[in-house]
């Protein structure tokens, strides 16, 4: 084989990323690698299915058509290869399905872990915990840490500290709250020394740590110099009260100045902190703060900055504290106890969750200190394809760095690295996807090795037209029109630059078309703008009629309650057929849902009025008179637990369909629909046997459902779920309220992800701050970089988001949103928001102003290229409907259809029926009766014929075996003899009493079918002559009086009637010849 | 004696052919088969050929004595040795290695816990237990030891510290049974592997299409054939003779480059999306008529299809029967033991409630409590808890024990009998107790109709038998089980077990895999023939990788995949050919799971000649159809208000909050006030808002209340009486150590409390004087419209000096409110007024206001009589902000403004009584009732009744 180079693809959106990924798969295999020694992960299963359905695709065509084989060989650049190689591959591929390590990379890392439980703390077992789970588990979790006493005290102080003693009320939110957003950060970073530090974030000190003067000093001299301001009264009263307060903080609360007044100071103490002169204006009287007096005003804002920032530092590290004491109990009762998110996953195996003494590194071979991840997951990897790697997060990368280090230093050029993405289309930060890992890794190899990792770029659509891709290159190629969108983000700028390469289209000659509408915001209407738009959206849907054309067709939405909403709106007003592609809670969304869940918190809380009086509106009750309700409930309520125990959920929701039909009600389709979901989560729940009326609340209420795809559909999706997808349409409506990417509103903590320059691939949390206001940041250069970098990461982000639903479509793309802002205030300062990029980047003079009616309303068509009518020229690509499946049916029947079975003894057997009994089950005494039975039965079976019995043979015949010393056993021996000893018994057992020849049979089986059941049983003793036969069952039941003795007899008369039609049937002995008797041990009677 | 090899041809299912051949086999005048012991590949098999036998000869109107048919594994019995009570009993083997895991030192054994395990508890010893008796006896079935395993792999095992220290542990849990007087079983049939004892009566041996009987099975028929005639059937063509070995099983060489052609050519595969499409489609094909199990079996490789295709057919009365059972773990008798658990480990609270919903526990308290009121029980319970919030059972068992407490109520009893019932299953022996306690629990409950309780509570039984048996056996006895272990311990059994059902008249069988063999139904609909599924594939197991595995088969006759597919496929072309002259095989296949991950189909269905490889790939890796779909979101119903057609809603009193309430919303109102809707929480674990606020309420009501106290203008000391009564108060209601939430809670209430403090002080230094605390003005009550409104004011002050009047309502709320904020607000252009009723409009200097609240102004009226027209009104404002704790005046409010608030009180109350409860502004998202209205009480409730026309409002003057 030869050496295959390490290669880095940087490929733009619809390029054609998945064609040169499985093209390197199938080179590999052309050049005999083994399917099994290839590992391809990506971040979907989905897109794992892809990969594989693309490469089966790919060899199938290859080996049945020479031309397309000979077409690969080229592009391969292999050298011998045709259809009867591809045939050979194809062979290879499928044989080996099960081998093939196509997959993600999470599900990759479940696998690891599952092989080397102990090497990582756990148990033989773990298992990953779902959404609700995890909740629950938190739940759990804070409960441990309320009870525990030890760590009481430090939690309320830590508590206190973190919310600055301000928060009293709604603790177990405000906990949660914590968790949710700050856990991960915590695990990633725990070191307490990196949260809320002055001497990590400020590693130098800063000017606001080490004011030169006191807040009476500074004050003193800026007073001085007031009269020379020349202020009116009431700007003078201003100044004085701003002086004031800052003189007097921290406890000046009351004579508070206004925001806008601080924020003023503020500005001025930056300048002042540049040497001023600074101006001022209060009152709109303005004045010039000398230099000298600059020093001054610089010292109060210092002051005033520590004021402000302290708090934060102290909440940070109460966060911290919080968070430690969490994730102490977390990683006891959860993470180690076996129950693990994908997140730990991740963790534990890059080593973040275990000691450094315990972490061993993942390697292909072992060795020292290392676990051989090859031997134990049964796969050799020796080529790596990875995919969508500008989503890849550090965390994981951590975990296959040294495996992939291992292929990389591998200089035999019989291993590889093959990683495919683009950086422009990562949109996952939000969720740990770290782009700049893409160049890190290349440049970080390179530097040791040169050109060991090859790099490609790809710009050549094969998805979209001429138009579409010049649409693309106006928008994110003109970056002097961004700049002046983004003035403070140089940052982010320069590495779009970096990554932008123009775009070109593989099809020049298509005829495709992009437009941009407005529409403009009516005052007088009565629907908000959303409603509005989503009307001419669904008018716009109707117009182009996908459905008809044989044309896929996607909208793309931001968030899923837009999806929702937007496809109700289509569906209301239109019958153009609809999908949404997203997460429904079917346990919240419907009535009948919703109804359920408060039949069960009624049962569960009688005194949740709320839910019964739910309960009692529905069709169920609605029409129950009000005076019965209070004997309703109990009934209700009864039955409900008791379906919900002995049944379990599915039942009882199965129960509560019967009660609202029986109220009359009748599901539409749609409730069909739902009821089927319903009733399948229900049943999920079921499986585990939690009958937790509490969990299984949480479960339905979080149970999410994906509508089930159909063909011929419009699909509504968010933009993030169509990265990777391609329709003949798109339509991107964008009517919800402006996004301010440049402000960021509601941080949380501000965590810095830094570089740490000389580690190569090390990425660190340097420090953690719950992030001050903006005002306060601006003032600092630490929190003013630290909070551009943030801003320039989210202005990012949304330039990918743009891009990615901007490069969606084949044909056409059309866009539909009211007016940013500063289209009609040209003074407003610029949001960077998606609307205003499109406008400014899209602006024309020609074509501007045209208006375009969709429905009832009529917007503006700001931005048109290419066909408009496009779709005359070309078919859909959207696959033709398949033909439904049908099973034809057999006629043949088999003779002997399956049929119920019976033992001999059920039926109008009472003594079987008591033996059911929880009292016989659980009994001790009956479990020894049992025994007693199966012994009794045992020594009887070793019983030949007794003609002539005496002691000795007895004992050595009979009892042989049974200690009389054992007090359990001399009990059964005496019961034997007792009833030996009855004449009549003992003659059943003597061979003369039968004539010349008899046969015995012993212990028994036989099979019958009798009336329409099959029966299985056995016959304890049958004594068969030419013309008769006798049967005889023992009985060891605790019987004594005559009456006893004839009830019991009575309940085995219908046991011993299929006993004689049995041995008739078997053996020709007609019935009335079959003598049944039942020798009742205890009392020695014979029946 | 040489095994015989015969073959069945498989033009025929497998259980026609071997039943008629054994029933040929027989001497009239009896059919018996007695002499014979059967071995077929399960158990289910078994049942199947004995009920076949029994047709077989029914037809000829008689009955059979069936032969033994056993399972492969009950072949190992035979090399178990004597019944002599000392061979550990699987149970046994358990507690063996809990104990070995529980006594070593973890540092020994490096390589095999390279990692403490975070709690070296009895859990993880017995999850650790069950993995390594697991390991162990996978290694038996292919006769090896972990020992013998390292000894035959000697210096090629990788990992071989780690087996070194396997091998030491297993050495360890052999002497630990050898302490406790027991034999290991899999050695005892390691030493009698050789000498196999067969029942009696048994003279010849049969062995019927048995494909993959395990190892050790193997070897032991080896030594039987030597002692009688033992033969083995194969269901294959003669001239597939070479492809089986001696004991049929494929040879993998033989079957790996099989083709398998399907009938006619026809590829009778269904690509569908998921296991609904799978479930709908397979119950779409059974035929009508009276018994369609006589044309149809069903086999199911995908549980996901389980569920749905369940449904459906239960639905077309078409009852299913899987052979297979369920699992034990499911049912409800499991949930009731795991609660007793939680109650006797952690006495938790929730359990608690759990254990008084379960209808056995429910059962036993209405047999022991003469007044047991299930209903009763739990909402004093719950009640109780949003009250104290205990923390933990035993704190609320202190607080209904204490002298004083409510000792008539139900929950009282419970509580009792619940102390009673978990010490009771404490105590020793804990066999007998577990045993005592859960007759008497389980034995509660009249017994049912339905047969499905009884079963379940047999199988718990049957299981339980061994496993007491272990525990009070030398071994168990050792352990020093605790109760909460036992309980542990019967679970962890218990959750292995499977419930099997009972056939029911013309049920369709739902069959695994390795079932379908031996069913011989006409028309055969496989689901799930996916990849993953079938083939069986083992892999990524922690202690034998497949390398390992086929190290061990080179050496010995251990299972890899390799001999599973054979076996597969085997069964699969098996399948094919014996429907080929009369039947026909379906094989459905999904192309995603329920949660949408992606499925392939079976390598088994690429069998195909090379040739027809890529079509055949084109083909089963195409999109599925999908469905056609365009379902709008519809409510299904809508809700009916005023159920059970209740008198005409006229309250003869109001309090004066309701108003508020109304002109928040009147729809909120309706189903607040009118339907009484109060939600209860799950689990509380903090004060919420409302107990907040009345906690701080009842401090200020003792310090107004208190004659000197109250008198005081010194902010310490009013501070020092506050404290006091909030220590007083936390330890009445939450005992002495309150739980850390509400901990954190009280210190918030002392800290808005001195604040208060401070302003009280310099209020009564400015000369109020408290003169009434939580005042109850309803003597004479107050009537408006024909209703007489209630209200207890929080306070009313007088000044010393100039005589005024004022009334103060304390408010806790988090964010300081001013009094005319909370009471109105301005009407500008953007104000959604479609709801609002014209009375709740006023104007005041041409600015238009609508009223938020009448509480102060109504106060002032319903004072009136006793204090005169100059009443001041006031907030004393608690918020959580301290700083801003204040008196806020109300000093808008004049004459005119009550005036118009007292004809916005009217037009609420006339409203009220006609029942007018919408139009409402749009409810909040996930407020409490959004349960009911989903957000949009348009669709989901009938408003006709609360909607009864209004006289046309005209709009407010601009």
């Amino acid at each position: 084989m030869k050496n295959l180079r390490n290669e880095m693809i940087l490929a733009s959106a619809g390029s054609g990323k998945t064609y040169r990924l499985t093209n390197r798969f199938v080179h590999l295999l052309a050049l005999g690698v083994s399917p099994e020694r290839i590992i391809a992960l990506t971040f979907t299963r989905k897109a794992a299915a892809e990969f594989l359905d693309e490469i089966l695709k790919k060899l199938s065509t290859a080996a049945s058509n020479p031309g397309f084989a000979t077409e690969l060989r080229d592009q391969l650049e292999l050298e011998n290869f045709g259809s009867t190689e591809a045939l050979k591959l194809l062979r290879l591929v499928i044989d080996r399905l099960h081998l093939l390590t196509l997959g993600t990379l999470d599900s990759f890392f479940h696998r690891i872990l599952a092989c080397f439980p102990a090497e990582f703390g756990l148990g033989a077992k773990f298992e990953v915990l779902s959404d609700h789970d995890a909740i629950a588990a938190r739940a759990r979790v804070f409960a441990s840490v309320y009870a525990n006493r030890t760590t009481e005290d430090e939690f309320i102080e830590a508590f206190k500290k973190s919310t600055f003693g301000s928060e009293e009320k709604n603790l177990q939110s405000i906990l949660d709250d914590f968790v949710t957003s700050h856990h991960q950060t915590y695990l990633r970073q725990p070191n307490p020394s990196r949260w809320g530090r002055k001497e990590t974030i400020w590693p130098g000190s800063a000017p606001w740590l080490e004011p030169r003067s006191t807040p009476e000093e500074a004050c003193r001299h800026l007073r001085a110099a007031t009269a020379g301001f020349h202020l009116d009264k009431k700007a003078l009263a201003m100044w004085e009260g701003l002086l004031d307060f800052l003189e007097h903080l921290p406890g000046a609360q009351k004579s508070k100045p206004s925001d806008t007044t601080l924020e003023r100071f503020l500005l001025a103490y930056t300048k002042a902190m540049r040497g001023g002169p600074v101006d001022l204006k209060f009152n709109r009287s303005p004045f010039t703060l000398p230099p000298d007096l600059c020093a001054s005003l610089a010292d109060l804002g210092h002051h005033y900055l520590a004021f402000k920032i302290n708090p934060y530092l102290e909440r940070t590290q109460g966060i911290h504290q919080i968070l430690r004491i969490f994730e102490d109990t977390y990683g006891q009762q959860i993470r180690r106890a076996g129950m693990l998110g994908f997140l730990d996953i991740r963790l534990l195996l890059n080593g973040t969750l275990l000691s450094e003494n315990w972490h061993q590194e993942l390697s292909a071979c072992g060795g020292e200190g290392k676990l051989h991840v090859d031997y134990r997951l049964d796969g050799k990897f020796d080529h790596w394809l990875l995919d969508e790697f500008q989503d890849t997060s550090n965390d994981q990368w951590q975990v296959i760095a040294n495996l992939i280090d291992e292929v990389l230093q591998d200089s035999g050029g019989q291993r590889s690295l093959f990683y495919v993405g683009d950086v422009k289309q990562a949109i996952f930060g939000w969720c740990g996807g770290d782009s700049a890992l893409f160049n890190d890794i290349r440049n970080h190899y390179n530097s040791r090795r040169p050109d060991c990792i090859a790099t490609e770029q790809m710009q050549d659509s094969r998805r979209s037209g001429p138009a579409l891709m010049e649409t693309i290159n106006r928008i994110f190629g003109d970056t002097a029109t961004l700049r002046s969108l983004f003035p403070d983000h140089e940052e982010f700028l320069q590495r779009w630059e970096a990554d932008w390469v123009p775009h070109t289209t593989h099809h020049q000659d298509r005829s495709d078309y992009v437009e941009l509408l407005t529409l403009d915001e009516d005052p007088e209407s009565e629907e908000s703008s959303k409603e509005r738009g989503f009307a001419a959206v669904a008018a716009l849907v109707a117009e182009i009629a996908p459905h008809e054309q044989n044309l896929s067709c996607a909208i793309l939405v931001r968030t899923n309650d837009d999806a929702l909403e937007l496809a109700n709106t289509i569906r209301a007003r239109t019958d153009v057929p609809v999908t949404v592609e997203s997460d429904t809670l079917i346990g919240s969304d419907h009535p009948i849902a919703s109804s359920f869940v408060s039949l069960l918190q009624s049962a569960a809380h009688p005194g949740d009025t709320t839910a019964w009086r739910h309960v009692l509106m529905t069709p169920a009750f609605a029409a129950h008179p009000c005076q019965e309700h209070g004997s309703l409930q109990r009934r209700i309520q009864r039955r409900v637990l008791t379906t919900i125990h002995d049944s379990g959920f599915g039942a009882t929701f199965a129960l509560w369909l019967d009660l609202l039909a029986q109220g009359g009600f009748v599901p539409d389709e749609f409730a069909r629909h739902r009821i089927d979901q319903l009733r399948q989560s229900a049943e999920d729940f079921d499986a585990d046997g939690n009958r937790s009326i509490a969990d299984f609340i949480r479960t339905i209420e979080s149970a999410a459902s994906r509508e089930a795809p159909a063909e011929g559909v419009v699909q509504i999706m968010t933009v993030h779920k169509s990265k990777g997808l391609g329709f003949d349409v798109v339509i991107l409506p964008d009517f919800t309220a402006e996004r301010n990417v440049k402000s960021i509103t509601s941080p949380g903590i501000l965590s810095l992800v830094a570089h740490q320059s000389g580690v190569g691939l090390h990425r660190e949390i340097d420090w953690v701050l719950k992030m001050p206001n903006k005002d306060v940041c601006l003032a600092d250069p630490t929190l003013l970089e630290a909070r551009q970098k943030l801003e320039n990461e989210r202005a990012y982000e949304e330039l990918c988001v743009l891009y990615v639903a901007l490069t969606r479509a084949k044909y056409a793309t059309h866009i539909l949103c009211v007016p940013p802002k500063m289209a009609s205030d040209p003074d407003a300062t610029p949001k960077g928001s998606t609307r205003e990029i499109l406008h400014t980047t899209l602006k024309q003079d020609s074509g501007v102003g045209a208006a375009r009616t969709l429905g009832e309303e009529v917007l503006t068509r700001v931005y048109a290229l290419g066909h408009p009518d496009w779709h005359h020229t070309h078919r859909g690509t959207r696959p033709a409907p398949k033909q439904e499946t049908r099973i034809p049916p057999v006629h043949q029947r088999r003779p002997f259809p399956p049929i119920p079975r019976a033992l001999p003894s059920s039926g109008a057997d009472d003594a079987h029926a008591e033996k059911q009994g929880s009292h016989f089950l659980f009994s001790r005494r009956s479990r020894e009766a049992a025994n007693h039975g199966t012994k009794l039965h045992a020594v009887f079976e070793r019983i030949d014929w007794l003609d002539h019995l005496t002691p000795s043979t007895l004992e050595e015949t009979v009892l042989t075996g049974l200690d009389p010393a054992d007090p359990s056993q001399s009990a059964l021996r005496e019961e034997i003899l007792t009833a030996l000893r009855a004449p009549a018994i003992l003659a059943l057992f003597q061979r003369t009493r039968f004539g010349p020849d008899p046969t015995l049979w012993r212990e028994k089986r036989f099979e019958i079918i009798h009336e329409g059941s099959w029966v299985s049983g056995t016959f304890d003793r049958v004594v068969l002559t030419a013309e008769e036969a006798w049967i005889l069952d023992f009985k060891t039941n605790r019987v004594s009086t005559p009456g006893e003795i004839a009830a019991a007899a009575e309940s085995y008369k219908s046991q011993l009637a299929v006993y004689r039609h049995a041995l008739s049937r078997l053996t020709g002995v007609a019935p009335e010849n079959i003598h049944t008797h039942l020798i009742f041990t205890k009392p020695a009677v014979l029946v | 004696m040489p095994t015989t090899r015969r073959f069945l041809d498989w033009n025929r299912p497998v259980l026609e052919l071997a039943a008629e051949r054994l029933l040929a086999g027989t001497t009239p005048p009896v059919l018996d088969l007695g002499h014979l012991l059967v071995v077929v590949p399960t158990k289910n098999a078994g049942r199947r050929l004995r009920e076949m036998l029994a047709h077989l000869a029914a037809r000829e109107g008689r009955a059979i004595c069936p032969p033994q048919v056993v399972p492969p594994e009950f072949l190992l019995s035979l090399i178990s040795g004597p019944d002599d009570g000392r061979a550990a009993s699987p149970e046994e083997a358990l507690l063996a290695w809990v104990t070995v895991l529980q006594k070593i030192h973890l540092d020994d054994f490096p390589a095999l816990f390279p990692v403490p395990p975070a709690n070296r508890d009895f859990q993880w010893a017995l999850g650790t237990a069950r993995s390594l008796n697991d390991l162990r006896n996978t290694l038996a079935e292919g006769g090896l030891s972990i020992a013998g395993t390292c000894e035959l792999l000697a210096e090629s095992l990788e990992e071989a510290a780690r087996w070194e220290d396997l091998a030491r542990l297993e050495a360890e849990f052999v002497a630990t049974l050898r302490q406790n007087d027991r034999e290991d079983l899999l050695t005892r049939r390691q030493a009698n592997r050789q000498s196999p004892q067969l029942p009696a009566g048994i003279t010849a041996i049969r062995v019927i299409a048995c494909p993959d009987p395990i190892p050790l099975a193997i070897e032991v028929l080896e030594h039987l054939g030597e002692q009688l005639p033992l033969e083995v059937w194969v269901h294959a063509p003669g001239s597939l003779a070479d492809a089986f070995d001696s004991w049929g099983r494929p040879i993998p060489e033989a079957w790996a480059q099989r083709r398998i052609e399907f009938p006619g050519g026809e590829l009778p595969v269904h690509v569908l999306p998921g296991p609904d499409a799978q479930a709908a489609l397979v119950a779409g094909a059974i035929p009508d008529g009276d018994t369609p199990s006589a044309v149809v079996s069903i086999g199911i490789l995908d549980d996901e299809v389980t569920g749905p295709l369940r449904r459906l057919l239960e639905k077309d009365g078409r009852p299913p029967f899987d052979p297979g059972g369920t699992p034990l773990r499911s049912e409800g008798v499991l949930h009731l033991l795991r609660v007793l658990r939680e109650l006797l480990e952690k006495k938790g609270i929730e359990a608690f409630a759990m254990l008084l919903r379960c209808p056995d526990f429910d059962a036993y308290l209405a047999k022991t409590l003469p007044q047991w009121n299930a209903v009763e029980a739990l909402r004093v319970l719950d009640s109780s808890r949003r009250k104290h919030l205990f923390a933990d059972l035993p704190s609320l068992q202190g607080w209904f024990a204490r002298p004083g407490g409510n000792t008539a109520s139900s929950l009282t009893g419970a509580l009792e009998v619940t102390g009673q019932f978990l010490a009771r299953l404490g105590q020793q022996p804990l066999t007998t107790s577990l045993l005592d306690g859960l007759r008497d629990l389980l034995g509660s409950r009249p017994s049912s109709a339905d047969p499905r309780p009884a079963r379940v509570q047999q199988t718990v039984s049957e299981a339980m038998v061994p496993l007491l048996e272990a525990v009070e056996g030398p071994i168990g006895t050792s352990l020093k089980l605790r109760a909460s272990d036992l309980f542990a311990l019967l679970l962890a059994t218990l959750e292995q077990e499977t419930l099997y059902e009972e056939r029911r008249p013309g049920s369709i069988e739902l069959l695994g895999w390795l079932e379908l063999h031996w069913d011989e139904a006409p028309h055969l609909m496989v689901t799930g023939f996916n990849e993953g599924f079938v083939p069986e594939s083992l892999t990524g197991d922690i202690y034998l990788p497949e390398g390992l595995r086929k190290r061990l088969a080179e050496l010995t006759r251990f299972p890899t995949n390799e001999s599973r597919l054979a076996r597969d496929t085997y069964l699969f072309e098996a399948l094919l050919q014996c429907r080929r002259d009369g039947g026909r095989v379906d094989f459905c296949l999904g192309r995603h799971s329920r949660g949408g991950d992606p499925l392939r189909p079976s390598r088994l269905l690429f069998l195909c000649a090379d040739e027809d490889l890529p079509d055949r790939v084109r083909t089963l890796f195409r999109d599925a159809p999908l469905p056609r779909g365009n379902l709008a979101w519809t409510p299904g119903f809508e809700l009916q208000p005023f159920p059970g057609n209740p008198p005409p809603y006229a309250p003869k009193t109001l309090s004066v909050t309701a108003f508020r309430e109304y002109l928040s919303s009147p729809f909120t109102f309706y189903l607040r006030r009118v339907e009484g809707m109060e939600t209860v929480p799950d689990d509380p674990q903090e004060l919420d808002a409302l107990g907040f606020g009345n906690f701080c309420h009842e401090v200020l009501r003792q310090f107004g209340a208190h004659p000197e106290a109250r008198e005081s203008s010194d902010a310490a000391q009013i501070r020092k009486f506050f404290r006091d009564r909030v220590d007083e108060l936390a330890v009445k209601t939450f005992g002495f150590h309150p739980p850390l939430p509400v901990r954190i809670q009280l210190d918030g209430i002392r800290a808005r409390l001195d604040q208060a403090a401070e302003v009280q002080a310099r209020s009564r230094a400015d000369g109020w004087r408290i003169i009434k605390s939580e005042y109850q003005l309803d003597n004479p009550p107050f009537v408006l419209k024909g209703v007489e409104l209630h209200a207890r004011i929080d306070r009313i002050d007088e000044h010393e000096k100039t005589g005024a009047v004022r009334v103060l309502d304390y408010k806790t709320s988090d964010k300081a409110v001013k009094p005319e904020t909370a009471h109105w607000t301005k009407v500008t252009k953007g104000t959604k007024l479609d709801w609002v009723p014209e009375y709740a409009r006023f104007s005041i200097d041409s600015k238009n206001f609508r009223w938020k609240d009448l509480q102060l102004p109504l106060y002032r009226l319903m004072l009136k009589s006793e204090y005169g027209d100059a009443i001041e009104c006031a907030y004393f404002t608690l918020p959580k902000a301290v700083e801003e704790t204040a008196i806020l005046p109300f000093t808008e409010l004049g004459p005119s403004e009550c005036t118009h608030a007292q004809n916005c009180a009217e037009g609420i109350i006339k409203d009220i009584r006609e029942r007018r409860f919408w139009p409402a502004p749009s409810p909040k998202a996930k407020d409490e009732f959004h349960r009911l209205h989903l957000g949009a009480p348009l669709k989901t409730f009938n408003l006709a009744p609360m909607n009864s026309p209004r006289p046309v409002h005209e709009k407010p003057a601009e």
